[in-house]
């Protein structure tokens, strides 16, 4: 289908608004950026370093780059094959049942103004001519045109990006911003190969093993562990083997005549011993006085006027009256599988959680977060946006009826009208499939037993 | 007497009768525990209480629940025509209305469950005309939450979804390691001034060889920080093995059933627990809130999950209003109904969290500490 010029000019006036918005790229954090191994990139692509995913390629404009790779859904499945692109110039207009019971071919809300895969989620085309480098490869779309791939798995852009630095497509590290089983894409950590690094929302996290969390402790010195005797019955090391070589910034140091153990900018390394008892705790022993969970990048800290409280469960950040944070997920029943979460989406889905329909009753239910309108963060993640509270639509400063407040990764957070005392969570994981696809999810600094993080 | 003691002068009688040496007689953990005339308790089964009798026969004389999420759907729009109708006229319409429910008349038949047997508490002291009698003869049970949820597919052992799902959770997920630690006990057969703490564990559950089977004996260490909120001291007596708390303006429950941290809240809440040196079984039972069960329950099990054992969340919550039999509201109309939730304990020991000393050398010695 031809793509209608209402579309078009929908997505350039996102484009300017978005932009405006977004003033400045994010700022990286001054003190800790991560290592990555560095490979050949197409012309013109680049490594960026973001605040919370990481090192992520882009393109030749600094949009950071995503892929879909194909995964089973409830129903069915969805994304790219390997070598192949699913995400076209197509308007879905449908359901297509992948979330059972509701059957398929629902017309969707907007349907005849819907975007198109491709528009939303623009492919990183290649010239006519290009040739693979490295792990990229080049692949040709249904229409003819050439994309690139990493790994195989096609490669796009984000409508919702429009600087360099910006993820507002989607992320591996919740809450908020989960857009259909895509993923941003970049290099590998430099990291021991006994090592993974996973996106978190404070930052890229260490962890050992496929799975455990490393701490490091307080009472330490720089390559000498004092973790001895009793404090390994809790504490356990990383081990280095004999053969285990120091890489970036991870060295070997030896904490007794031939027993090796690793070290992250020169601090012993650890994972917590009593894991093994409890194996669905999640960084339990961040609660340990003097042992730290181990970033290899950390997130520049949210507005000072919010606050952190404990919950049941763990962490949150809420506002300056300790009123839990929520920011809402949803991501549409099609074939495209693109995400109704942002303010330019479709609002039906919102509106039906949260109020029936009912906008008034959506403010009562979940109430956005008010910010003076000149306020600032220091990180890049959260900022100030105005919005329509009727509509649910960004909005212009000085519009009627506009309010400003407070954003997170460019879409609203909210409080909920249920929590009466700091640390209560009765939002969360209200709305469909535990909030996931049409609903809210609690901001989790830290989930100690469930570790949606 | 203490049991030990009666155990060991029948093993000495009797190696006497046989002309043997006396063995040394066997200790359970809990026996152990009781030296210090304390012991604890970790939750190792949950379940909202239904009481079931083969087929349903009693207590769901007209079968079990019709209309689940698929089943009105189909019976609303049944037109299968792709582009027929409108997401939003009807599965976000469907699920708004899940989302902010109302008490209008529903047009769907709702099956309550009835007999005259349920699991429970008497919470109000009264035998009324729409309580129940227990399972062991007491009389006056309020559950009027069974009459909602009796007939439930979703909610019925041994193969209800969520039965079994929510099951497989409390044993498997840390968060519901709720532990009752009875102090200044003297005697688990009778006890007239027992005290009571509920708290939560930070371990694993133990278990025999096959995983299936609980075991007393198991250790776990006490969460300090996040269980706070439902950290809780109650009085209780023992009277013939069956420790009953004394009612309290609310009683606080860890609950997930599938991951969704939950926190059920019994008004006038009591716990009535059968107690041995192993184990303990019984109820936590009082008036429950209808909005923070009906929407931790639709947290927790999705319309999707609903689908499985056609569990009517529209129904549900116009049911709940109207069997609620306690604390009205400003309206007038109760928010409360009377529930209850099964429970099996097996004991274990506790570990408070150490205070760390660091020695001059550097490396942490631990002193337990309470």
């Amino acid at each position: 289908m031809r793509v209608n010029t209402k579309i078009a000019g929908l997505v350039a006036a996102l484009a300017v608004v978005s932009f405006a918005a977004q003033a400045a790229a994010p700022k990286k954090s001054d003190t800790l950026i991560e290592d990555y191994v560095a490979e050949p990139l197409p012309p013109g692509f680049q490594v960026i370093v973001t605040e919370r995913d990481g090192p992520v390629f882009a393109d030749a404009k600094g949009h950071t780059l995503y892929n879909w790779p194909h995964r089973g859904l409830r129903i069915g499945s969805a994304g790219d094959y390997a070598g192949k692109s699913a995400c076209t110039d197509e308007r879905v207009t449908v359901t297509g049942g992948h979330m059972e019971p509701y059957p398929p071919g629902l017309t969707v809300p907007n349907a005849e103004n819907r975007p198109t895969c491709a528009q939303v989620w623009p492919p990183a085309l290649a010239d006519a001519d290009a040739k693979p480098v490295g792990a990229w490869s080049v692949i040709t779309r249904d229409d003819g045109r050439k994309q690139w791939a990493y790994r195989n798995q096609a490669v796009y852009t984000s409508f919702l990006d429009h600087g360099p630095g910006d993820v507002l497509g989607t992320t591996a590290a919740g809450p908020g911003g989960r857009a259909g089983g895509r993923n941003v894409v970049g290099p590998a950590s430099n990291v021991p190969p006994v090592f993974t690094v996973n996106s978190t929302i404070r930052g890229r996290m260490l962890r050992a093993d496929g799975r455990a969390m490393v701490y490091t402790w307080d009472k330490d010195q720089p390559n000498r562990s004092n973790c001895t005797a009793k404090c390994l019955n809790d504490w356990k090391p990383v081990y280095a083997s004999a053969l285990a070589e120091s890489r970036g910034q991870f060295n070997v140091f030896e904490r007794e005549p031939g027993i090796r153990q690793w070290a992250f900018r020169g601090r012993p390394l650890y994972t917590r011993a009593q894991l093994l008892g409890a194996p669905d705790l999640n960084d339990e022993g961040g609660d340990v006085p003097g042992w730290r969970e181990v970033y290899v990048q950390t997130v520049l800290p949210p507005p000072k006027e919010f606050t952190q409280q404990d919950t049941i469960t763990g962490i949150v950040l809420a506002d300056k009256h300790g009123k839990t944070l929520y920011v809402y997920n949803c991501q549409e029943d099609t074939s495209d599988q693109l995400s109704c979460d942002y303010p330019e989406a479709v609002q039906d889905y919102r509106l039906a959680i949260c109020g029936r329909g009912d906008p008034v009753r959506c403010q009562q239910q979940f109430p956005y977060v008010p910010a003076a309108k000149n306020a600032k963060s220091e990180s890049g993640l959260w900022t100030v946006m105005w919005i329509n509270p009727n509509t649910g639509r960004r909005a212009q400063e000085g519009q009627a009826g506009a309010m400003s407040v407070w954003a997170f990764r460019d879409r609203p957070v909210y409080t909920y009208e249920g929590d009466l005392e700091p640390g209560d969570i009765m939002g969360h994981q209200f709305g469909e499939s535990e909030g996931l696809n049409n609903g809210y999810t609690a901001y989790f600094i830290k989930n100690v037993f469930f570790g949606r993080e | 007497m203490s049991l030990i003691l009666k155990r060991a002068l029948l093993a000495t009688a009797v190696a006497g009768v046989l002309g043997t040496s006396v063995p040394a007689a066997a200790v359970s953990p809990g026996e152990q525990a009781l030296k210090n005339r304390a012991i604890s308790y970790v939750m190792t089964d949950s379940q909202w209480a239904v009481y079931q009798t083969p087929g349903g026969k009693d207590e769901c004389p007209n079968g079990l629940s019709k209309w689940g999420p698929r089943e009105r759907f189909k019976e609303m729009f049944p037109d299968r025509t792709p582009g027929k109708y409108s997401l939003k006229d009807t599965q976000i319409a469907l699920e708004g209305s899940i989302w902010n429910p109302d008490t209008s008349p529903d047009t769907f038949e709702y099956i309550l469950a009835g007999g005259t047997t349920s699991y429970g508490a008497n919470l109000d002291g009264k035998v009324g005309p729409n309580d129940f009698t227990s399972p062991e003869g007491e009389k006056g049970i309020d559950n009027q939450l069974f009459r909602v949820i009796g007939c439930d597919d979703n909610m019925r052992g041994p193969n209800g979804t969520i039965y079994g799902v929510g099951g497989n959770y409390v044993r498997n997920v840390t968060f519901n390691r709720m532990i009752v630690e009875l102090t200044n006990v003297d005697s688990l057969a009778n006890d007239a001034d027992v005290d009571v703490k509920i708290t939560r564990g930070l371990d694993k559950l133990m278990t025999d060889s096959g995983g299936d089977r609980m075991l007393p004996g198991g250790t776990q260490r006490i969460d300090t920080r996040w269980a706070k909120k439902f950290t809780q001291t109650l009085k209780g007596k023992i009277v013939d093995g069956v420790l009953r708390t004394t009612p309290v303006p609310v009683l606080k429950m860890i609950d997930t059933r599938n991951r969704t941290p939950i926190e059920d809240l019994f008004r006038d809440g009591v716990l009535v627990l059968k107690v041995s040196s192993d184990y303990a079984e019984g109820v936590a039972a009082g008036y429950v809130d209808i909005n923070r069960f009906y929407f931790n329950f639709n947290k927790e099990f999705n319309t999707f999950v609903q689908a499985y054992g056609r569990t009517d969340a529209h129904g549900m919550y116009k049911k709940m209003k109207e069997l609620a039999d306690a604390y009205p509201g400003k309206d007038g109309k109760n928010t409360a109904i009377s529930g209850a939730v099964l429970m099996k304990f097996a004991q274990a020991f506790v570990e408070y969290p150490a205070k760390q000393v660091v020695k001059d050398d550097g490396a942490p010695s631990l002193k337990p500490a309470r």
